[in-house]
């Protein structure tokens, strides 16, 4: 398989897992009566989405290198506009509202993280980050990470730092650097259980480690989630037909449960279906990365795709019980525009990589 | 870019051998554990859906009660025996659908066949629980509940619902519960709300909606297929909503009510000291429990196309042209501006010709030479046309504005706010050009001018207490459910009069005159118990010659004012009272201002 044509499968199999997740969003929302608009909603996103991954497939995407510091600026600027203009909305600030629709500049930020990273470690001379160039990278990123706890979106907190994280290692950052970090947040991590954290999220972490403890209170979204996939079993309920979605026991199920509705209605065999989709991206994400040329494109690509394999794998993991429940959304199938529009554009940064190295090199 | 970076890149890409297992050993943790849950425990799960849901059940928290300033209930809630329907557990075939009709027949007294329209209209919203019939009798109650076993989508609540004691005392004061409405619902201004609450539609319940509401208990219950409970697996308490204590003297309302009985018209009474409502009656009236029964389409109708419009709350919604009391205003004006002295005087013939039209004062002879002090006590207009003309409407309705005229009061509860009519508004509205009659017109309280009785009352304040203005207010202090005090209002000071001490004092003599001087036009209403100062209005509704007037129909007869306050010295009360098409002010609303003033005083002074 030639690197374009890794290029198209991409888009190929990503057009497969947006209908799907286009049809499975329309089940989870069909029965609600007034929220039954956020279908119509996610179709908008979805076209304008494959109008940014077009414009960003034919753009330069080294314009990015110039302008990353630019970009991040910004974007630090509409964080924090998130926490003093926006409305409380179930109990945080995450949204900014542009005349008609609202966005999560969070959303953006992760792949902003991504450009602002890949710009600083790509600039080494000696392929060795020193320890300079770590805090630095550091910074950049709590920067941002630290905005979003305050509105509070500890989802997106996270990603952030497993995106810092893994772009160290692969722009070879001494490990023993990332080691002293660990021991300092193991370190401080009862602190932060006793000031940081806010009390609906202890609740998340305590009843994912011991749900039979609390199976009425937030145990009660896993509880119910793992039910949902679990009557799924091999062939599934059928489209429309599952019965915890359609009846309500299912909460949140149209953003963080998302993956539980699918279970529920296409089974074992869906699911291993969809996750073949996303294993195949993935992985042809990561050929594209081993083929780049040059240090940015190399860990934009890498962190384009450890994006999208991060939060993937934390969204099913969460409906399966397998992580504590965090606002992750499951990339192409969650309901949210700002998710849909991110990662349309960076697909579409992804994919120009891809194309790029035939055109130079051959 | 660095120049060696192919050698980087070499050693950086290195470690991406291991991306690729690091990305397969998760991927199949994922699908060992869906094999887990779907295969080798899907059984379980399965039944787990189908026969043991779990479902949660809202417990609604009841309202906060409302008293008055004495701590007389006002509204509180009562526990009823409700009838609730949730159309998702109805069948779906006829003949069983028709079970559930004869089943209610003898609830809801209606024909079979209406009820079974009736519940088929549910199923277009399965998901929204409908109340079948609010109040069961005991009767009732056991009838239903012995059979719920059968007919899963019944349900028998023991909810606490609205009511208020005293039927329609207040009720423009306290609004009314309503169901909540679909729009509502989709507002996202109650997230908490679900289809079968009873929201504050108006009134008190409105604005302090959030605070009575309280917050919903939940009941955790095992429930089968049908929708049947099994059992209560836990319960989280609702909290109950904050109590208020409302500024309003119960039993000043009541008199206040008693007085209007018969009539369409407004009262108002306020504490001068700090702007504190003690009654605000409007009548007709209603009685706010009709809205939480709920009533049939005809009662509905009949309240709201009501020519009268109990529904409306006269006082705060109610725009009237505030006739002869405004001349204070002008009066004032006249003073601040320096345009006339207190002893200016002018002459009055019975009329003032301005070009080709005569404008009459209402005394058909004249007053003879008036200075400001018997202008206000005899109310003679040529005087006031004769200031409005030297003040031009500039500076007349500049001063009316600064008085709080044409804005809103910011009382608690809905309000208007008014209209002083400047040529700037005519030109924007009729696209005609200012003309100087109306500035006579305006200057006596008629032609564009539109006060509310709150308003009046406001001024009042001011002119009773040495010129403060306050806000209106009628919540005294919140309480929470435990005892605890939420909050207390104090006085809320808005700005002063534009008016020095003396000037002040001259008006509140001039007043005092109104009701005290032989010659004043609420002499005949006076007090023998308490000294009273005051000013009586009659607004024209339309301009017919005299004496026709007299036989005209009902809707053209003259509104009666009266406002005024008591004791002149130390104020107690202000007191504004209207009565619709009643009459002459000095002869309708001013009695009834004296009998609420020596109620109120005696009761005070006791």
């Amino acid at each position: 398989m030639s690197v374009k044509d890794l290029s198209w499968w991409i888009f190929v199999l990503l057009i497969g897992i947006v209908v799907l997740g286009l049809l499975n969003l329309y089940s989870a929302t069909c029965q609600l009566g007034t929220k039954a608009i956020l279908f119509k909603k996610q179709v908008c996103w979805v076209g304008i989405g494959f109008i940014a991954l077009v414009i960003f497939n034919f753009m330069d995407y080294r314009k990015l290198y110039l302008y990353a510091y630019p970009i991040y600026v910004v974007t630090l600027c509409l964080l924090g506009m998130v926490l003093f203009l926006s409305p409380k909305i179930m109990g945080a600030k995450r949204w900014l509202t542009l005349g008609v629709c609202t966005f999560q500049p969070s959303e953006l930020a992760k792949l902003v993280l991504i450009v602002i990273l890949s710009y600083h470690f790509s600039r080494t001379e000696t392929g060795e980050q020193n320890l300079k160039s770590f805090i630095t990278g550091a910074l950049l990123t709590l920067m941002p990470v630290f905005l979003i706890i305050l509105e509070p979106d500890l989802g997106t907190a996270l990603i952030l730092l497993i995106l810092f994280v893994s772009l160290c290692i692969f722009a070879h950052v001494n490990p023993k650097y990332l080691l002293v970090c660990v021991l300092i947040c193991l370190i401080f991590s009862p602190f932060v259980w006793e000031y940081g954290l806010k009390t609906y999220q202890k609740a998340r972490i305590i009843a994912f480690l011991y749900p039979q403890e609390d199976l009425y209170g937030v145990g009660y979204h896993i509880t119910q989630s793992k039910i949902a996939v679990g009557s799924g079993r091999l062939w599934g309920k059928g489209f429309l037909k599952g019965t915890q979605t359609q009846l309500r026991f299912l909460p949140e199920h149209y953003t963080d449960f998302i993956f539980s509705v699918f279970a529920e209605e296409w089974g074992f065999i869906g699911c291993i279906g969809l996750l073949g989709l996303y294993l195949s991206i993935i992985l042809m994400g990561l050929k594209i990365c081993q083929k780049t040329t040059e240090p940015f494109s190399y860990l934009l690509a890498t962190g384009i795709v450890i994006m999208f394999f991060g939060q993937t794998v934390i969204n099913i993991g969460m409906a399966l019980g397998l992580l504590p429940v965090v606002g992750v959304p499951l990339p192409f199938m969650s309901y949210g525009g700002s998710a849909i529009l991110t990662n349309f554009i960076a697909f579409g940064i992804l994919m120009k990589i891809g194309r790029r190295r035939l055109m130079t090199g051959g | 870019m660095p120049l060696n970076q192919d050698q980087i890149l070499k050693t950086w890409k290195k470690r991406q051998a291991w991306a690729r297992g690091f990305v397969i050993f998760f991927f199949l943790i994922i699908i060992l554990r869906l094999a887990y849950l779907q295969i080798y425990q899907g059984d379980y799960y399965a039944l787990q859906a189908e026969n043991n849901r779990m479902e949660i059940e809202k417990i609604p928290a009841p309202r906060g009660r409302i008293f008055d300033r004495n701590g007389i209930l006002l509204a509180s809630n009562r526990p009823c025996f409700c009838l609730l329907l949730y159309p998702q557990k109805l069948p779906r075939k006829k003949e069983e659908l028709g079970k559930y009709a004869q089943f209610l027949k003898p609830v809801l007294k209606k024909p079979v066949k209406e009820i079974m329209d009736e519940l088929k209209k549910t199923l277009r919203c399965p998901l929204s629980p409908v109340y079948l019939k609010k109040k069961l009798k005991w009767s009732e109650v056991v009838y239903i509940e012995s059979q719920t076993y059968f007919f899963p989508g019944l349900q028998i609540v023991f909810w606490p619902l609205r009511c208020y004691p005293f039927r329609s005392l207040a009720a423009h004061v306290l609004g009314y519960v309503g169901p909540i409405t679909a729009k509502q619902l989709q507002s996202g201004q109650f997230p908490d709300a679900e289809p079968t609450d009873f929201i504050g539609q108006s009134g008190i319940e409105k604005t302090y909606q959030r605070l009575l509401a309280g917050k919903k208990g939940k009941r955790y219950l095992e429930v089968d297929a049908l929708g049947r409970i099994l059992k209560t697996l836990k319960k989280i308490e609702p909290i109950p909503g904050a109590d208020l204590y409302l500024s309003i003297d119960a039993a000043l309302q009541k008199e206040a009510e008693k007085e209007l009985r018969g009539k369409s018209g407004a009262i108002i009474a306020l504490d001068p000291q700090n702007g504190y409502v003690l009654a605000l009656a409007s009548s007709p009236s209603f009685d706010p429990n009709l809205f939480v029964k709920g009533m049939d389409q005809k009662t509905w109708q009949r309240l709201l196309n009501n020519l009268t419009h109990p529904l409306q709350n006269r006082v705060t919604l109610g725009l009237y042209p505030p006739g002869s009391i405004f001349k204070i205003v002008t009066a004032l004006a006249g003073l601040q501006s320096k345009t006339i002295t207190p002893h200016t005087r002018i002459y009055c013939n019975g009329g003032f010709l301005l070009g080709t039209r005569l404008f009459r004062c209402w005394k058909r002879n004249g007053h003879g030479w008036v200075d400001l002090k018997k202008a206000i006590v005899e109310s003679c207009d040529v005087y006031f046309y004769q200031l409005g003309f030297w003040l031009g409407i500039k500076r007349l309705s500049d001063y009316a504005l600064k008085c709080g005229f044409g804005q809103k009061t910011g009382i608690d509860i809905q309000e208007k706010a008014g209209l002083v009519p400047t040529p700037a508004w005519k030109w924007k509205v009729y696209k005609r050009r200012w003309q100087k009659g109306e500035t006579l017109n305006v200057a006596i309280g008629q032609g564009a001018l539109l006060v509310t009785p709150l308003q009046i009352a406001q001024f009042f304040v001011a002119l009773a207490n040495g010129g403060k203005i306050y806000k209106p207010q009628l919540v005294l202090k919140i309480v929470s459910p435990e005892g605890k005090i939420i909050k207390e209002n104090g006085p809320v000071l808005e700005g002063k009069l534009p008016a020095t001490k003396q000037q002040l004092r001259l008006i509140k003599e001039a007043l005092a005159g109104v009701m005290n001087n032989p010659l004043g036009t609420g002499y005949r209403a006076r007090s023998l118990r308490f000294k009273m100062a005051g000013k009586t209005g009659t607004a024209q509704i339309a301009s017919l010659p005299q004496k026709k007037s007299r036989n005209a129909s009902i809707l053209h007869k003259d509104h009666a004012w009266f406002a005024g306050f008591a004791p002149v010295q130390n104020p107690k009360i202000v007191i504004v009272v209207l009565i619709e098409h009643g009459g002459h002010g000095g002869a309708v609303a001013a009695p009834i201002a004296r009998d609420l003033v020596e109620f109120y005083l005696s009761k005070v002074q006791r």
